[in-house]
């Protein structure tokens, strides 16, 4: 009968001088008779019983033969006055990642990670060397984040080939990259990046702290990570960000924000983070003001259409048709007269159906994609207005409030305004203007609460902070002299003088 | 509230000073922003209906009435111990406790008069007996608004929803602008001087509010911030009387006050905005806009009568004291069906004004001298 303690990794034990304990200990703990890909290879170094202990795929199988197992068998004897483990490390073994570890719980953790781990007869603990040659993607293009301008390379499942994309972006020794973990019996491994100098220590305590604090047996994804340590689980906006985008991870690391890493997720979270963050595309900046101020302005409207469209629509054609000229009056009476259903229930129908066919379109597969597209979009579109089923001035606020959420430049962002959206337009259908105005106060007073880190969502607006301008309008750069104030960094400055140094007065040639 | 705006993270002294600064800062433009919303719905339901000259005269007499509220309010303040708030130093603990349910009970019959008679207009295929059960909706609305962080978030919304009262104008004013004539001006004082003083009453009392953040207890850090800057509690208290005035030219430059004096509720007077400018969006952002500061200001004055309870019973959150708004909202919806109930409380809030002035005056006059034996004792020991 298996106990709890069966299902419990890290399990204590040392690693000791005495060759069979040892073996017997790791054989158990690793269940190397039960995983067909778990091997223990047994062999003799030095007149002495050595073991290795790999996973076969997880671990390069090449290079445990030509850097491991072939200077062992072929390593000369000990000098007397050298222990066998400094030996081995110092003079057998030619890699640049090789250590020694005492704990059971540490050994099958980098062995499972990918590692391979010797235990030698009278050489107390195991050593470790890094010989991972799992099989991982290539570097491509984000998927979920593409721009216009700047790179166009995207993490990758592998934590290392991660933290090397930002590491050359960032070519600094002030770029921090810590190691932890999360999980309680299957450890994930993330990395914990800061710019040293800029961050605010107390936010990566914190975030080490919530880390810590986070008690669960396994955790599978960055999105299961995200809402485990951030602030307000029942906001319905993101108080973390996350990008696909090495160049945004970046971005962040210079505001100074703390950016995590996890393995096995194509994508980093930033924290702490406000509204600004999210509205901001990556591109914004790689532009010149002008374009980027226009396609923010641009942004901000599809974002407010989408969220009141609907709701504005149904409040001021039910309750106050006052408020509507003649013509346009004339119009929604003349389109509705044929159609079976009252403007509310077709208007929250077809919203529906709207937000059916994208979550339809997100989950086909890719060939069907177009298909599904076509068929949502033109024929059920054309074949419900001929059957006379929905009024076309319905389609066409659906069609443009749903425009607008897509212009919102994050996934969770369009996903938290087509809630919104939808509350509105329930409000607004029970209560007109005044339910809608009321429930618009209510959501604006939520977002208003919410704090990502603690720090406030919409600062440095709302409580207003010394910060770098670039909020709804994207200045100029060279204006930008100061960093964003959501993270409290601890310089502020960008830069001390002009920006554009060279265009100074008396800098430039007569 | 608690002005826990931030975490620690702000460590040093002078962040912290900051912090609490911008935090005073909000307070005192959500206190203009009530200032504001105040004398614009006071404008719709009491000016119109109860002045027969252009009501703008009336919000002129009310600005030196609003300075000298401010005056007196911030120097009893500063005389008194801000800590404990101002009403407690002077009338004790139970009177505090009196004065509070009556701030509340009648801040929260005038709010639903308020609500019914603004939503009968907006919504008027709806029966009034509907309204009064939809006016059940604010004491939830409130209790939430003032549960939790949505304390700081309602100072943070503040600085968000000032902008709306610019666009509100700005609105109106394009919508009127091609339909205004000088000649709604005037008679000037054709109907009298009195029905002018009279509506400068009403006026008093929808801006008495200004006054009552500085009385409260609070905390001291965000207290001294307020006190310190003259122009942190003057000016949003100025702009918002100006951007009345603003609202009140506009709406009389649009039409002729004999057609405002008929608006005697909000919705009627927006319904005359919407048939004089048929514009969606100016139309569509007034109400919406004015809507939302109602209840930006409702929540705001609920928010400093429970921080004010939540202080007298010695406790940092206000969470307590949202079961007895839910309670007092009960009662005033079950007896204000009555017409004479209704016309009792437009008698109490005209009287509001007066009342808080001689009211303060009471407590300045008292915290000056009680400040001066105090300078005496300490001059005399050696």
């Amino acid at each position: 009968m298996r106990t709890d303690t069966d299902w419990e990794p890290a399990k204590p034990g040392v690693i000791t001088e005495d060759y069979r304990e040892s073996l017997l200990l790791i054989r158990q703990a690793a269940r190397v008779e039960n995983s067909e890909d778990v091997t223990l290879r047994e062999f003799t170094v030095l007149g002495h019983p050595a073991a290795l202990l790999y996973v076969d795929g997880l671990t390069d199988s090449e290079n445990v033969q030509r850097f491991f197992l072939e200077p062992l068998l072929r390593a000369g004897p000990v000098p007397a006055d050298e222990a066998l483990r400094d030996y081995l490390m110092n003079t057998v073994l030619p890699l640049a990642s090789v250590s020694p570890t005492f704990q059971l719980s540490t050994v099958l953790s980098r062995v499972f990670s990918g590692d391979a781990a010797l235990i030698v007869d009278t050489m107390p603990g195991a050593l470790i060397a890094d010989m991972k040659g799992f099989v991982r993607r290539g570097i491509a293009e984000p998927v979920n984040e593409s721009v216009v301008a700047g790179p166009h390379e995207g993490f990758t499942e592998s934590l290392r080939d991660n933290t090397v994309l930002i590491r050359r972006l960032m070519r600094t020794p002030a770029l921090i990259c810590e190691a932890a973990t999360v999980g309680t019996k299957i450890p994930s491994r993330l990395c914990l990046l800061y710019l040293d100098g800029i961050a605010r220590q107390e936010n990566v305590e914190e975030v080490k702290r919530r880390l810590a604090g986070c008690n669960v047996d396994y955790v599978s994804s960055i999105g299961m990570l995200e809402q485990l340590i951030e602030d307000d689980p029942a906001a319905l906006l993101p108080q973390i960000a996350c990008t696909e985008r090495p160049d945004r991870a970046v971005s962040f690391l210079s505001e100074g924000q703390i950016v995590i890493l996890m393995e096995n997720a194509p994508a980093a979270l930033a924290l702490p983070v406000g509204f600004l963050h999210l509205f901001h595309a990556p591109d914004d900046t790689a532009m010149r003001w002008q374009y980027g101020t226009f396609l923010r302005l641009l942004r901000l409207c599809g974002m407010m259409i989408s969220l009141l469209l609907p709701g504005l629509f149904i409040a001021l054609t039910v309750y106050h048709p006052e408020g509507l000229s003649l013509s346009l009056m004339t119009s929604v009476v003349e389109s509705q007269a044929k159609v079976p259903l009252s403007l509310f229930p077709s208007m929250l129908i077809m919203a529906l159906i709207f937000s059916l066919i994208n979550e339809a379109g997100t989950r086909v597969p890719g060939a069907l994609g177009a298909s599904l597209s076509i068929v949502g979009g033109l024929i059920l579109g054309q074949a419900v207005v001929e059957a006379e089923l929905f009024s076309p001035l319905i389609l066409i606020v659906v069609a443009l409030s749903g425009l607008g959420s897509y212009a919102a430049p994050t996934f969770p962002l369009t996903l938290a305004l087509r809630i919104g959206q939808l509350i509105l337009l329930l409000a607004a259908g029970f209560g007109g203007y005044p339910g809608m105005a009321l429930a618009l106060f209510c959501l604006l007073l939520r977002a208003f609460g919410v704090t990502s880190l603690h720090m406030p969502y919409f600062s440095p607006m709302a409580p207003k902070r010394p910060a770098n301008p670039d909020h709804v309008l994207r200045l100029p750069i060279w204006r930008q002299r100061l960093r964003g104030a959501v993270a409290n960094p601890f310089h502020m400055n960008r830069a001390r003088g002009r920006m554009r140094a060279w265009d100074e007065p008396s800098k430039k040639t007569p | 509230m608690t002005g826990q705006t931030t975490t620690d993270v702000y460590s040093t002294p002078q962040m912290k000073a900051q912090r609490w600064q911008a935090l005073a800062e909000d307070r005192c433009a959500l206190s203009g922003i009530s200032v504001y919303t105040q004398i614009f719905i006071g404008m719709a339901l009491y000016l119109y209906g109860h002045v027969s000259t252009p009501g703008y005269l009336s919000i002129l007499l009310t600005i030196p009435f609003a300075f000298l509220l401010l005056f007196l309010a911030r120097r009893t303040a500063q005389n008194a111990d801000g800590q404990n708030g101002v009403i407690a130093y002077a009338a004790g603990k139970r009177g505090t406790k009196f004065v509070l349910f009556l701030f509340l009970l009648l801040h929260l019959m005038n709010a639903q008069l308020i609500f019914v008679s603004l939503f009968a207009m907006l919504l008027d295929d709806m029966p009034e007996h509907s309204l009064w059960k939809m006016a059940l909706l604010i004491a939830p609305v409130l209790a939430w608004a003032n549960s939790g962080r949505q304390e700081d978030a309602l100072v943070r919304l503040s600085r968000f929803l000032k902008w709306i009262i610019f666009l509100l104008l700005l609105s109106a004013f394009l919508g009127a602008a091609p339909h205004g004539r000088a000649a709604h001006f005037f008679p000037v004082l054709g109907y009298g001087w009195k029905s002018i003083v009279h509506g400068a009453l009403w006026m008093c009392g929808a801006v008495s509010g200004c006054a009552w953040p500085l009385l409260m207890p609070q905390n001291q850090q965000t207290l001294s911030p307020m006190l310190a800057g003259k122009r942190k509690t003057v000016i949003p208290t100025l702009l918002s009387i100006i951007a009345g005035c603003a609202t009140m030219a506009v709406s009389v430059w649009l039409m002729p006050f004999y057609a405002m004096a008929r608006a005697e509720t909000l919705g009627w007077r927006l319904m005359l905005v919407a048939n004089m400018t048929p514009s969606i969006p100016a139309w569509s952002t007034e109400t919406v806009g004015i809507l939302l500061l109602f209840f930006l200001s409702l929540s705001h004055s609920a928010s400093q009568a429970s921080a004010l309870a939540a202080r007298m019973a010695g406790k940092r959150a206000a969470a307590g004291w949202v079961t007895l708004l839910l309670l007092l909202a009960l009662v005033p919806c079950a007896v204000m069906q009555d017409a004479a109930m209704q016309e009792a409380l437009m008698h109490l809030a005209f009287w509001r004004g007066p009342v808080t002035l001689l009211l303060l005056l009471g407590l300045y006059g008292s915290s000056a001298i009680r400040k001066k034996k105090q300078h005496k004792e300490k001059e005399q020991t050696p």
